[in-house]
């Protein structure tokens, strides 16, 4: 089995899994969806920059700066933002579904909120 | 003054009277600004009249929509003559009546500014120059009648009339839009005169029946034809006045209007005479008969107005330059006889009480000025002779006979006419018979009399031009008349027009013969329908298409209804699947779409058994967390799993920063979903449905395997990006090694700018979603008591051991901060790490201690962190480079040899305040949620 | 002075907000007062660089700039074209509009509202620039995070489903922005718009279908925020959620989508490629159905408030065919259309706020209340005939340029029809709620409000009817430059750093 493929499988099953669970009536159930899935798209975006073993962006001395020698940081970078900005959303979904729950006394995700 | 700007003002006049009403509070004064209004509107076009008789046409233009090629223009032609005398003219005699007819309580200033509105809107259709302006003002005229027919806003009947009449005409004056553009597109411009010559382009064009259709829809409602005429009844709940001048003198003769603008472009052909002729003749029949069977009095008026429109649109279809001219004719005596009618019917209603004419018998006694007056106007109305109605409809007849080219019509038309004819003399009778004598009033309210003196003055006026016009038509209505018609057929001049005589003596002539044939019909039948079935006892009326319409709007909204429940049921996860459902189609569609050929490939790599190995355990943990999500707490574990996987993973394929990062956020955001644990349930309710559970499943599947199909073939293929540039600059132009970090802080500063403004606002939003919970009144507060997790019991060892954690951390955090440029760190992680030193701290010391440890006002640090980040940028815009410009210098340093000092270090600083300021946001919040609950 | 300020001109309007939240988070939530000087700043600053952007582009620049001083397109570049310059000025002018309006009602008083308030109008501010395609997300990140604090002002429970819905939604649309941007990275190599725009032409043939998928899950992406069918949901519940003033500022956050489908149409994909004309195909038909369907909800709309959200979503509708249509006449059309209904919609939330409910109402006296009376229904009226297009407004005018557009079109009648048939729904719609808003009670009072923020967007509509002449002449040219593409690509790909500051040598 190729690595290429065994990424793609990894992807996918992580893809599934975080879909099924963010379709899930309630929000915890949810906020565990959308973990699974940024770790789905977090590795999609790092593979943008293609497979990389033993090449970490950090320049060395002699080794000429190309694709050949180092690792694509750029997708590197954007995975970072997007951990961070997931991150962040977590936490506000978690503030969000603790309030939900103190109003609805259910964390289930009620039909009122755009009707 | 120029004749254009006084053309301007002419327009403007009406306009600013409305706006000054707006401020006026009495209803003396508001009844005079509109007078006045309107009076110096007359004074203007007085000014006019000299050269529009001249046959000059005056013109205003100023460029209004280039986009459309469109110039805010107006003409003052013959026929734009004739109906603004008209819009003005019986406009004062309507302010003066209006002033006496409205109730003491009724709002006279907002009466008069809508008013003044409609007669500004009017006068634009007439005015426009081009046909954009026309639907402009076309489609205000709607409105403004709108308010106006709704006047009386208490009574239903005032709101559904007036609803009706502004769907109908609103949907015409669409219906208008649209024959208009395509108008335009065909003819290359939407100016009168550029449409008028391109009368061969038009005919000829494919668009051509498409455009008379779409244009006679908008004419058609306007001027209550035949099907579109039932609003015209509805509308009468509108206050007399309103329907004087509205409905009998101005609005609705829009629609013939319309058809007498645009006869020299789309006249003059088998469509149009078709179309128009058989719709005029319906109409003309179908009102006619109708208007006996009323017992309203002012519902009689209306199926008569209806009728006599039709017979105005009739003379249009008749398609000869006579019939053009005796229609422009008819035009202004059925405003005149018409709006005097009506207001004969609101003084007789004013005084009364009533307006049924079961009840309103032998007022000849009580009101006989009033009566002789209404009888003067019905004669008018019947065509009888001495009276201008008279003349139109001879003229009519002779039209119907001429009728020489159709075979079919050379007699239809004729007989519809008389018929007509006498229809109109018998309701006519019934006017005068029913109110005047026929025996003594029923159950009025009041006691009959004749109205205020100056109530009276402007039915008086309208009468004596009936007979003026009817006597010496040569001498008064004559030079208008010829004007009108000359501009309607764009002849050169007057004397370009067909001869034609206005007198009332032709000789004895078929057309008399006709005339003669309705009156003793009329006569007749009136006297039969009384004999035989007593008219006062029909109350089955035909001709009520209210109904209809009424249930098509509701079938409308029942299916609206419908839709908007199937398209917005409410459940969040319908939703959810609609979106990923579209992304997927798209991507499939994206790949439909586009031929697609195989290409150049790169060869795979293999996988050794270590990486298959942890994938595994990875993909494994991920379907666990699936499979038993209802028990959360095991779920958050093995989710825990899957992120050690994915960190395992950026650290195999050579992304230690990602590695790092991905490790603390894992920490930090397992810790979160623990503490928020405490306030939800511990597990997830069996959800039911088993189908539902598939079609997720399908949908999930589907999801993930197109995501990975994607990754896959991207993998496979060849690539070459921006990277390598990255890769070159970053020590010599970056001042780092790191060439990940210097992205961040560097080369896309604004993204990790934007970035920390997100973490900064989550910890904002977190902490004012919380704030003010009152967790002692709220229902989960007993459980939370008995199942707080044991990561929040206080232990020995722990808080030993997180008070010498705490400044190892920081040492550590600060090491990171300053070795990120070149080597795995950076601000953000060293932020992550401090933050976790501070949350050990609290789990370890229990609720409460952390605000103990640390007194801080962590929004300050957010705000505190994007300062420094922002000042740093500015700096480089201060020494005149563009926003977050970077430069670095080489210290010499004991520990660490040699760090270059970055300015992006000063940026990456803000990163780290305000990392440390979001995150700790967020977790105090939960945090103080557990001391509310504690204190209680 | 005055060329600095050009030279930095694409920027200011990020910066500015940002250092005036950044100042109102250390000023500290005690003293509002000096918040809201900040914030009074900041909008007036910002009103200033629109009013100086619409100049400078008007006299036919396209200001490009290079962030930190990176060549684009590999630091991330800012682009100030006709099209950011208008949505710069509106989005200043309706910040205005509301600050006023949130001062007034207290709301100012909440918690963090202005450093969210002042985030919202930067986030907004950078999508409209950045030329940059992550760049972009993360700019939405910012005016999304933005939205869920303001929508969470005092949070009740109406608020907190509301923003439930809200904010997953936009997370599962966040994730697949994310997936779309990068899959373009991972075909092309490069994340700048203009330099996209070159190198997916440029692809082999294996790599085409990846880009266009891309394209159609970005397209999905921006459809949700445009609230474009089957993605509409969640609009008109948040904005009935949202407290009136906040909803009137988010009368500009489908404005975003628009704006960013416009990009995608025009620059990315741009007219007569492979991926536009795809694209497209989809689009001419789903547009105009969602006109259709929003007419519909808001023909059975009992509230103002929902009917103005369907309004909203009607005109995005609205837009979307008429950049779907994609000719010069259709686009000017439409940007024309946009002012209009973002300042109506904006200005009948703060009217909704304005208009107490009909219980109330009939308790209140016929004769006291008639000037109020007269000037809400004043202001409803303007807004309600731009809403649905009756002249002689905005919505008209800008609806009878986007027909005339249609009228190119390979398909005017169904176009035509669509827009006509929607419209009639919508009159008939505002009609019904208008006469029994109106009618069958004599009075409305107003809140704390005041008439001057909705009186000032009012008068906004009126001027864009009386000065249509030098608006459309702007628009028309805004409509040309998006027609060129080159245009951007080589302003923005063509624009030479500053030589760098001077740096000591890289260490050994």
């Amino acid at each position: 089995m190729s690595l290429e493929l065994l990424v793609a499988l990894g992807v996918g099953v992580l893809t599934t899994c975080g879909v099924y669970l963010v379709l899930r009536a309630r929000l915890f159930d949810v906020v565990l969806g959308l973990t699974l899935l940024s770790y789905a798209v977090n590795i999609f975006i790092f593979f943008m920059g293609r497979i990389a073993i033993a090449k970490a962006p950090i320049i060395k001395s002699g080794v000429p700066a190309s694709l050949a020698n180092y690792a694509d940081p750029l997708p590197q970078a954007l995975v970072l933002t997007a951990i961070v900005i997931s991150f962040g959303m977590t936490a506000v979904l978690l503030a969000i579904a603790v309030r939900a729950h103190i109003e609805n006394g259910d964390d289930k995700v009620s039909n009122e909120g755009s009707q | 003054m120029s004749p254009s700007i006084t053309l301007l003002l002419l327009l403007l006049l009406p306009l600013i009277g409305a706006i000054v009403l707006l401020w006026v509070k009495s209803r003396r004064q508001a009844a005079v600004i509109a007078g006045v209004a309107t009076l110096a509107g007359c004074a203007l076009l007085a000014i006019l009249a000299p050269a529009v008789f001249a046959g000059e046409v005056i013109r205003f233009r100023v460029e209004w929509l280039p986009s459309l090629n469109v110039a805010f223009g107006l003409r003052l032609d013959g026929l734009a003559f004739l109906f603004a005398s008209l819009i003005l003219g019986i406009g004062a005699l309507v302010v003066l009546y209006g002033a006496y007819y409205l109730a003491k309580d009724d709002p006279m200033p907002r009466f008069f500014t809508w008013l003044l509105c409609f007669m500004g809107s009017m006068l634009g259709v007439v005015l426009a120059d081009n046909l954009i302006l026309l639907v402009v003002f076309w489609e205000l005229t709607g409105l403004t009648s709108f308010m106006l027919i709704s006047f009386w806003r208490h009574q239903a009947d005032a709101r559904q009339g007036a609803r009706m009449a502004l769907t109908v005409t609103g949907a015409g004056g669409l219906a208008l839009l649209a024959g208009v553009l395509l108008i335009g597109k065909v003819a290359g411009s939407y100016d009168l005169d550029a449409v008028f010559a391109a009368k061969a382009v038009l005919r000829d064009s494919a668009l051509f029946t498409p455009i008379i259709i779409l244009v006679l829809i908008g004419a058609f409602t306007k001027s209550a034809q035949f099907p579109f005429h039932f609003w015209l009844p509805h509308a009468m709940a509108a206050p007399t006045p309103v329907s004087a001048y509205l409905h009998s003198a101005t609005m609705v003769k829009a629609g013939v209007f319309l058809l007498a603008r645009l006869y020299p472009a789309l006249g003059d052909n088998d469509i149009w005479f078709w179309l128009v002729s058989s719709a005029g003749l319906v109409t003309l029949l179908f009102g006619a008969v109708v208007a006996i069977f009323q017992h309203d009095l002012k519902g009689l008026l209306a199926y008569s107005t209806i009728s006599h429109l039709g017979l105005i649109t009739l003379l249009f279809g008749l398609d000869t330059p006579l019939a053009v001219v005796a229609g422009v004719f008819h035009i202004i005596n059925h405003a005149v006889f018409k709006a005097s009618l009506f207001m004969a019917a609101g003084i007789i209603e004013h005084e009364t009480g009533s307006r049924d004419m079961r009840q309103l018998n032998g007022l000849w006694k009580t009101m006989p000025i009033t009566a002789t007056l209404a009888m003067v106007a019905c004669a008018a109305m019947a065509g009888v002779p001495l009276a201008n109605g008279f003349l139109s409809k001879e003229m009519f007849f002779a039209e119907t006979l001429a009728m020489d080219t159709h075979r079919l019509l050379q007699w239809t038309t004729p007989i519809a006419a008389s018929l007509a004819g006498i229809a109109g003399v018998a309701y006519s009778l019934r006017f005068i018979h029913d109110v005047f004598f026929n025996g003594e009033p029923v159950g009025l309210s009041k006691t009959p009399h004749e109205p205020p003196r100056f109530m009276r003055v402007p039915v008086e006026i309208l009468v004596v031009l009936c007979l003026l016009v009817g006597i010496f038509p040569a001498y008064t209505i004559g030079p208008l008349l010829a004007i009108a018609a000359a501009a309607t057929l764009q002849l050169p001049s007057v004397n370009a027009l067909p001869v034609y005589s206005l007198a009332i003596w032709h000789g004895v002539n078929l057309p008399l013969l006709m005339s003669g044939i309705a009156m003793i019909g009329g006569v007749a039948l009136y006297m039969l329908l009384q004999r035989k079935i007593n008219l006062h006892t029909v109350t089955k009326l035909p001709g009520n298409a209210k109904a209809i319409f009424d249930s098509l709007i509701s079938a409308f909204v029942n299916v609206a209804e419908r839709v908007t429940q199937i398209t917005q049921n409410g459940s969040l996860s319908r939703y959810l699947q609609l979106i990923i459902a579209t992304a997927i189609v798209g991507a499939i569609a994206g790949i439909w779409f586009t031929p697609s050929f195989t290409g150049a490939r790169v060869n795979p790599q293999p996988a050794n058994l270590f990486v298959m190995s942890i994938a595994i355990i990875g993909m494994a943990s991920a379907i666990a967390t699936v499979v038993i999500y209802r028990e959360r707490v095991t779920a958050l574990i093995l989710l825990g799993l899957t992120g050690l996987v994915v960190t395992l993973t950026f650290v195999y394929f050579s992304a230690p920063d990602l590695a790092l990062t991905q490790a603390l956020v894992e920490v930090v955001t397992l810790i979160l979903m623990m503490l928020a644990l405490k306030f939800l349930p511990r597990t997830s309710a069996r959800e039911p449905f088993r189908f539902q559970h598939w079609r997720d499943l399908i949908l999930a599947v589907s999801a993930g395997g197109g995501l990975s199909w994607l990754t896959y073939q991207i993998l496979t293929q060849p690539f070459n990006s921006i990277s390598p540039y990255f890769l070159m600059k970053t020590v010599p132009e970056g001042g780092g090694a790191n060439a990940v970090n210097v992205i961040i802080v560097d080369f896309r500063g604004v993204d990790t700018l934007g970035e920390i403004a997100v973490l900064g606002m989550a910890g904002l939003i977190v902490a004012l979603v919380l704030r003010g919970i009152k967790l002692s009144n709220s229902p989960i507060d007993e459980q939370i008591e008995s199942k707080v997790p044991e990561s929040t019991r206080p232990s020995l060892i722990l808080s030993v051991i997180s008070t010498l954690l705490l400044p190892l951390c920081i040492v550590v955090s600060i090491y990171f901060y300053v070795r990120g440029h070149n080597l795995p760190g950076g601000g953000f992680i060293a932020g992550l790490v401090f933050s976790i030193a501070l949350i050990l701290q609290y789990v370890a010391l229990g609720r409460g201690k952390v605000g103990a440890q640390l007194p801080m006002d962590y929004a300050k640090w957010v705000g505190w962190g994007l300062l420094i980040a922002g000042l740093t940028g500015i700096g480089s815009m201060v020494i005149g480079f563009p926003f977050l410009t970077s430069t670095y210098h080489v210290f010499k340093l004991p520990i660490i040899e040699a760090v270059p000092i970055a300015s992006a270090m000063f940026f990456d600083l803000g990163v780290f305040v305000c990392v440390i300021g979001g995150t700790m946001l967020s977790l105090s919040a939960i945090a103080k949620l557990n001391d509310v609950r504690g204190d209680v | 002075m005055m060329e600095t300020l050009i030279k930095h001109l694409p920027i200011l309007p990020i910066v500015i907000p940002l250092m005036g939240a950044a100042l109102s988070l250390v000023v500290g939530e005690k003293f509002i007062a000096r918040q809201q000087l900040i914030a009074w700043i900041c909008v007036l600053l910002m009103l200033g660089v629109g009013v100086a952007a619409i100049q400078h582009t008007a006299s036919g620049y396209l200001s490009v700039y290079l962030v930190g001083n990176w060549q684009a397109p590999f630091g991330i570049a800012l682009a100030l074209d006709k099209l950011s310059a208008l949505m710069l000025l509106l989005t200043a002018a309706i910040a205005a509009v509301v600050l006023l309006a949130a001062q007034r009602s207290a709301l100012t008083k909440d918690t963090f509202f202005i450093p969210l308030f002042l985030l919202q109008l930067m986030g907004l501010n950078g999508a409209f620039l950045t030329a940059d395609l992550f760049n972009l997300f993360v700019f939405f990140e910012v005016l999304l995070a933005a939205s869920y604090g303001l929508l969470l002002q005092q949070p009740d429970r109406a608020k907190t489903n509301a923003a439930t819905h809200y904010v997953v939604i936009n997370l599962i649309g966040s994730a697949l922005f994310l997936i779309a941007a990068t899959l373009l990275y991972g075909v092309t190599g490069t994340l700048n718009m203009a330099d996209l725009s070159q190198k997916i032409n440029a692809l082999p043939p294996a790599s085409r279908p990846l880009a266009v998928s891309a394209g159609f899950i970005l397209l999905t992406v921006f459809a949700i925020k445009a609230a474009l069918l089957p993605l509409n949901f969640w609009l008109t519940g948040t904005y009935r959620a949202a407290a009136m003033p906040v909803a009137a500022l988010f009368a500009l956050l489908t404005k975003v989508g628009i704006v960013a489908i416009i990009r995608t149409l025009t620059l990315i994909y741009p007219d007569g490629t492979f991926g536009n004309v795809a694209m497209n195909k989809v689009l001419i038909v789903a547009a105009p159905i969602t006109m259709l369907i929003a007419a519909c909800g808001a023909l059975v709309a009992r509230e103002l408030k929902t009917l103005i959200g369907w309004s909203i979503v009607a005109s995005a509708g609205m837009l979307v065919t008429a950049v779907a249509i994609g000719n010069a006449k259709a686009l000017s059309g439409a940007l024309f259309y946009l002012l209009g209904s973002t300042m109506a919609s904006a200005c009948l939330f703060l009217i909704a706020s304005a208009i107490v409910d009909n219980n109330a109402l009939k308790s209140t006296s016929t004769t006291s209340k008639q000037p109020t009376w007269l000037y809400t229904s004043a202001l409803f009226l303007i807004c309600a005939m731009t809403l649905t297009a009756m002249p002689p407004f905005s919505g008209f005018i800008g609806k009878a340029v986007i027909l005339a557009g249609a009228a190119q079109h390979l398909w005017p009648t169904w176009l035509t029809a669509m827009v006509l048939v929607s419209g009639l729904f919508m009159l008939v719609a505002y009609v019904r709620l208008g006469s029994r808003l109106f009618f069958s009670h004599d009075a409305s009072t107003l809140s704390s409000i005041g008439y001057l923020p909705m009186a000032a967007l009012a008068a906004g509509i009126v001027a864009l009817t009386l000065f249509a002449a030098p608006i459309q002449r702007f628009t028309d040219q805004a409509a040309v430059e998006l027609r060129q593409p080159q245009i951007m690509q080589g302003n923005v790909l063509g624009k030479r750093p500053m030589d760098a500051i001077k740096k000591t040598a890289p260490m050994k």
